[in-house]
């Protein structure tokens, strides 16, 4: 045996040692889980709600409190209040027979997101974990401050955050937003994602395109954008309307009545009903169930007009009639009558609101993009006089409702 | 039965498979958003032209591989461009290899420390990965040919994936059609050195392969054909789901628009770390290749019996390197030296190659140099 161990198969034995001795040792410090941070040791964030500080320093308690929810700092000025929602991880307990709350909320006043959500370390014993934040609240105050960019800066910039939260405006305090405490029993942020993932079937709410991702392209290319409105009076939620944004600015508030005529024009609903006069009793209505609906805008330029074409077609089904009469629902003429009540109404649903947003000077559907797509080389003749052009630009709105079905029971 | 780890030789599809298969790596996840700054939402046109462009130069270096059939670069240089030139030239090619494995490593490393392991030690993530691609790189080619054909099946999984942002696409950011910066487009060609890296490796990769009745210009033609699609489209869904400003404007934009993808009605989240998953075992094909084209390459060049002995050689200049640059200034002056080594290399140094064989053969026969 001695004499095959020789001396070069002694060198080889020791390097062969020395090497299993290295990759051990990088083993040991490369599975050595540095990122390992188990789910107890977070704090889940599922609400950030953003309030203008000054605000929300009513009460004379209220502003002791706010002395302690904020830190001393050299430079800088305290213009924003910073509340998020945290998921307790420990089991509920209800208390005579009413279920626990999910949630608590902690607060911070401050300018940078960032240094408050470090400063909220104070009050927190875990870290603060942002993956799982489901909405952000901001309140009309703080946004009209400075804008919506440096509120959301932090949250674009962190890659932590999501791409699909949802950003709210209240005109109310966010901060009461934070602390609601859902009947359902879901955590706040979850509940608030829920109420904007219906706005296919409602309406009345702006919610497509509105989230952090679609935001942050709009703020990127520099095009108009809009949020949904979110009241909360005496614990009730109600989503409805939705802010209007040039740029970075907010310009104004559009109702049910124009938002309806902004989802028109975009054809985001999916399952929305459509409200009319019934053709032959004018004080009753009709309820048009949509489930189809397809829209195109087209810019158009002759000669030295330009003006923009809405083809909508929808297709649905007569979801409600309040007529006290009955009608004969086989009556071909009768429906089409219905049909083009219909389209009536859709059109100047969208013409108002394209006014609307003439006035305001926002150009929510992107018309300035849709020109220099569809006319690149008319469109570097006129660009310099955009803001001047704009409002003028007519839009001819041309609808094509069907009827195809008129309920299980006539 | 063939002990496939002793098989030395390899098909001209294999060829044509395996070099184009490396060009696509992690490298491209930041070098988009470079593209973009010049051709704007024409990505996906100047990616079609990159192609072209990169293919031609891969032409070339078959053709002048074809008049050594049996020698790789190290070998028929000196006989060329003399001695001192000839090590040069090699030292430059040793470079751009090296360079496209650092390139990885920081690609690679980048990513997982921004999203998967913000906590680890940037010089951990990157040891880790090299050993794992020594450990390749140490086979003997049977073993690495298998092993890229075996990865080589997370290419079309990555493509299919990232397929999913499709979902949020939106034809109007494509628009305009007609393109107006012609010279942006070709600017942003250059910087696809990132999208087309590796195919260099060809040049010793020629002699491993069997000469069949199919050329090795129509194989990894083939291979770069796939390639560019894979490109075009994906540049085409890119800005159609997340906008050119939004690409010029974010480190990963490909990661970036995975993050936007929400999958309706399913309980999986977070997409883009799948994609990441995807991206680990493409970019590991790109860099245990070069690494093994490198060692291979200096065996040959240095008249060595085991190419084995090369790999811990460059490993601590790879490391140390690749350690370095961790900062985004660093990485934008690495990633144009890059760029400018690489195209140095294919469109200086190799059409005077080929033009200098062709003068003292005068013909394109194979060639018999003394």
């Amino acid at each position: 045996m001695r004499s095959r161990i020789n001396k070069g198969n002694i060198a080889t034995i020791v390097w062969r040692i020395v090497a299993v001795g290295i990759g051990l040792c990088i083993c040991m410090l490369t599975i050595g889980c540095w990122d390992a941070k188990e789910t107890q040791d977070r704090n889940f964030v599922l609400v950030a709600a953003i309030d203008d500080a000054d605000i929300v320093k009513k009460s004379e308690s209220e502003k002791q409190i706010a002395k302690t929810q904020t830190f001393v700092q050299k430079q800088g000025t305290k213009e924003y209040m910073l509340s998020l929602q945290i998921l307790k991880l420990a089991k509920n307990e209800s208390k005579g027979g009413v279920q626990a709350e999910k949630t608590f909320v902690i607060s911070d006043t401050g300018k940078p997101m960032f240094e408050m959500v470090r400063d909220m370390l104070g009050q927190s014993s875990k870290s603060l974990f942002f993956e799982h934040l489901g909405a952000i609240v901001i309140s009309e105050a703080a946004v009209k401050k400075n804008g919506l960019r440096p509120i959301l800066d932090f949250f674009r910039r962190d890659p932590e955050m999501r791409s699909r939260t949802k950003i709210f405006i209240t005109p109310g305090e966010a901060k009461v937003i934070a602390q609601y405490n859902p009947p359902t029993g879901e955590p706040g942020g979850r509940y608030l994602d829920g109420l904007l993932r219906n706005h296919k079937k409602n309406i009345h709410v702006g919610g497509a395109r509105t989230d952090m991702g679609y935001i942050i392209q709009a703020m990127d290319n520099g095009t108009d954008y809009a949020l949904p409105r979110l009241d909360y009076i005496d614990n009730v939620f109600k989503l409805g309307g939705v802010f209007l944004f040039k740029h970075d600015v907010l310009m104004g508030y559009a109702d049910e009545y124009l938002t309806r005529g902004i989802k028109f024009i975009f054809g985001t609903e999916k399952s929305a009903v459509i409200s009319i006069k019934c053709p032959e009793h004018p004080e009753q209505e009709i309820v048009y169930e949509l489930f189809q609906h397809d829209t195109k805008l087209t810019p158009h330029i002759e000669g030295d007009t330009i003006y923009f074409t809405l083809d909508i077609t929808m297709q649905g089904n007569i979801g409600e009639m309040n007529c006290t009469a009955t009608h004969d629902m086989h009556d071909l003429l009768f429906l089409h009558s219905i049909e083009q009540a219909i389209a009536q109404d859709v059109s100047q649903n969208a013409r108002d609101y394209w006014a609307f947003q003439q006035k305001l000077g926002v150009d929510l559907p992107n018309a300035k993009a849709r020109l220099k797509g569809y006319h690149p080389f008319e469109w570097k003749k006129i660009k310099d006089r955009w803001e001047e052009i704009y409002p003028t630009i007519p839009l001819i709105v041309s609808v094509n409702v069907n009827i195809r079905g008129v309920g299980e029971h006539d | 039965m063939e002990n496939l780890e002793r098989k030395g030789k390899m098909s001209p599809w294999q060829l044509g498979i395996i070099s184009t298969s490396g060009l696509l790596t992690a490298r491209l996840l930041s070098a988009t958003t470079n593209v973009v700054i010049y051709s704007e939402q024409f990505l996906w046109l100047s990616s079609a032209l990159a192609g072209v462009f990169f293919y031609s130069a891969a032409y070339l270096m078959i053709r002048l591989a074809e008049q050594f059939p049996e020698e790789t670069i190290g070998e028929y240089i000196p006989r060329l461009v003399g001695k001192k030139f000839g090590t040069i030239i090699f030292l430059v090619f040793i470079t751009v290899l090296l360079v496209n494995i650092i390139n990885c490593t920081i690609a690679l490393t980048t990513l997982s420390s921004i999203f998967l392991f913000d906590r680890t030690p940037h010089e951990f993530l990157v040891i880790v990965l090299l050993l794992a691609v020594v450990y390749c790189a140490m086979q003997n080619w049977g073993t690495i040919l298998r092993v890229i054909q075996i990865l080589i099946f997370a290419l079309p999984m990555l493509y299919i994936f990232y397929s999913l942002i499709w979902l949020n696409f939106e034809p109007l950011n494509l628009l305009p059609l007609w393109p107006d910066n012609f010279i942006g487009i070709l600017q942003g060609v250059a910087y696809h050195t990132d999208y087309y890296a590796g195919y260099e490796s060809l040049l010793v990769l020629l002699p491993l392969a069997n000469r069949g009745e199919i050329s090795f210009a129509r194989t990894v033609g083939w291979g770069f054909l796939v390639i560019t699609l894979i490109y075009v489209f994906g540049g085409i869904v890119l800005i159609g789901s997340i906008t050119a400003k939004t690409v010029e404007l974010i480190h990963e934009p490909v990661i970036y628009g995975m993050k936007s993808v929400e999958l309706p009605g399913t309980f999986i989240e977070r997409l883009e770390n799948y994609m990441i998953i995807f991206f680990i075992p493409v970019t590991y094909i790109s860099m245990a290749l070069s690494y093994f084209v490198v060692a291979e390459g200096c065996r040959k060049y240095l008249k060595y019996n085991d190419h084995r002995i090369f790999i811990p050689v460059f490993l601590p200049l790879i490391f140390l390197v690749s350690s370095f640059v961790d900062t985004p200034q660093r990485q934008a002056v690495f990633q144009h030296f890059s760029m400018f080594i690489a195209l140095f290399f294919s469109f200086v140094i190799i059409p005077i190659l080929l033009f200098l064989v062709w003068r003292k053969k005068g013909s394109d026969q194979q060639c018999e140099v003394e």
